[in-house]
């Protein structure tokens, strides 16, 4: 029941920087949207055009999920003493025995966790580069040229 | 009489905006020779660029047939127009010049990267052309620092170095200073010679038009021989 909830949190978590990476995406395909057009002119394909959005955006993700997964997974191994020194540094007692019957953080990495995590990260990465890369395999050359 | 590179017949063209039709074009026929150089005249607004973009297979005509080297790209496929494009035509514009990520020698290959040319054979290419517009020294450079008369050479050597049949120039020498303007139209008109390609140059400028072999004013849709 916790898990899932966690699960959950995570998952939204995960939503915003997948929004964040397809509002990223959308402003730059508007940004090259006469590179894009150019491109056109010189004979590239739709598909071509696509492949590139979806390269840059699969890379961008990729790169921030494996750096967040590495991240992640040396933090959850080190959690408690990572919390024990911060009791010590700044001399307070986060998680006392009184309350908790524990007085230190438990933390257990479960490996089929951070697949699961990784995976579905992958699976919206994906999903949010998908429609960017629409958008810019669908820039009319003619239209985009007109101005400026 | 040398052949025939590009011939538009009853081009129409017109938009709706707002319930209210504008004609653009009426019945527009264009025929270009293989070495000639022409150019189109018009007021803003005329028209031009819209019949280069039907030209170049970019925009559709609302009836109308354009005919490139005998080859009509309204009927191909979506993938076979741009491997005709890549292969047959060049464009040149007056703002859009040159990708800012790449160096000149880059972009200069990029139409044959997009052509399925081995790097190896591009490079090469692509710094035959560059020496023949004379800017072999600045191919290591990033378009940010060339003059307005060095990238758009730039730009003539990409659309020039796939040895395109016919080359459609949008006002390339528009915010040229007018020395530098019939140095790019000079350079353009060896080329053609050079190239026997057909090339269609728009602009506002006269002088530059009187340059080429044949002139043409677009005037409220029609195409018009200027004696
Ligand atoms: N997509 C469009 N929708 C509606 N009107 C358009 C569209 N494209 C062009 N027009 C109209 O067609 C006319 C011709 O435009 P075009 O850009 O071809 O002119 P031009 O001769 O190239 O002008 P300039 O010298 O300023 O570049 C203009 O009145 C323009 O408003
Ligand atoms: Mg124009």
């Amino acid at each position: 029941m916790e898990k899932t909830m966690m699960f959950f949190i995570l998952l939204l978590i995960i939503m915003i920087a997948v929004f964040n990476l397809v509002s990223m995406q959308v402003m730059l395909v508007n940004e090259k949207t006469s590179d894009i057009a150019i491109l056109r002119t010189l004979g590239a394909t739709s598909g071509m055009i696509m492949r590139i959005f979806l390269i840059q955006g699969g890379l961008i993700g990729t790169m921030g999920i494996f750096l967040g997964a590495m991240f992640g997974i040396v933090l959850a191994s080190h959690v408690t003493a990572v919390v024990n020194l911060l009791q010590n540094i700044f001399h307070i007692q986060f998680i006392s025995a009184d309350i908790y019957f524990l007085n230190y953080l438990p933390s257990k990495l479960l490996w089929s966790d951070v697949w699961h995590i990784v995976s579905v990260s992958l699976g919206l990465c994906f999903i949010a580069t998908l429609y960017p890369a629409y958008r810019a395999a669908q820039v009319q050359p003619a239209e985009a040229l007109r101005y400026e | 009489m040398s052949s025939i590179i590009l011939s538009a017949a009853n081009i129409c063209k017109s938009y709706h905006e707002m319930n209210e039709k504008i004609t653009v074009l009426k019945e527009v026929n264009l025929t270009v020779h293989s070495g000639e150089m022409i150019a189109i005249i018009g007021a803003s607004g005329s028209g031009k660029s819209t019949l280069l973009h039907i030209l170049g297979g970019l925009a559709s005509p609302d009836s109308g047939v354009v005919l490139v080297e005998n080859q009509n790209m309204a009927t191909m496929q979506e993938r076979q127009r741009c491997h005709f494009r890549n292969r047959y035509l060049g464009f040149i514009y007056q703002f859009h010049h040159l990708l800012p990520e790449f160096s000149i020698l880059d972009n200069v290959c990029m139409p044959l990267w997009i052509g399925g040319v081995s790097s190896e054979h591009a490079k090469n290419q692509a710094l035959d052309m560059l020496e023949r517009v004379g800017l072999t020294a600045r191919r290591k450079h990033r378009m940010a620092e060339l003059s307005g008369g060095e990238r758009q050479r730039a730009a003539i050597a990409r659309a020039l170095v796939t040895g395109p049949r016919c080359i459609l120039a949008d006002e390339l020498t528009g915010n040229l200073d007018h020395a530098t303007a019939l140095n790019i139209v000079s350079l353009m008109k060896e080329l053609t010679r050079e190239t026997q390609a057909g090339m269609i140059l728009v602009t506002h400028d006269l002088s530059l038009a009187a340059m080429c072999h044949q002139r043409y004013t677009l005037r409220s849709g029609e195409l018009l021989i200027v004696e």
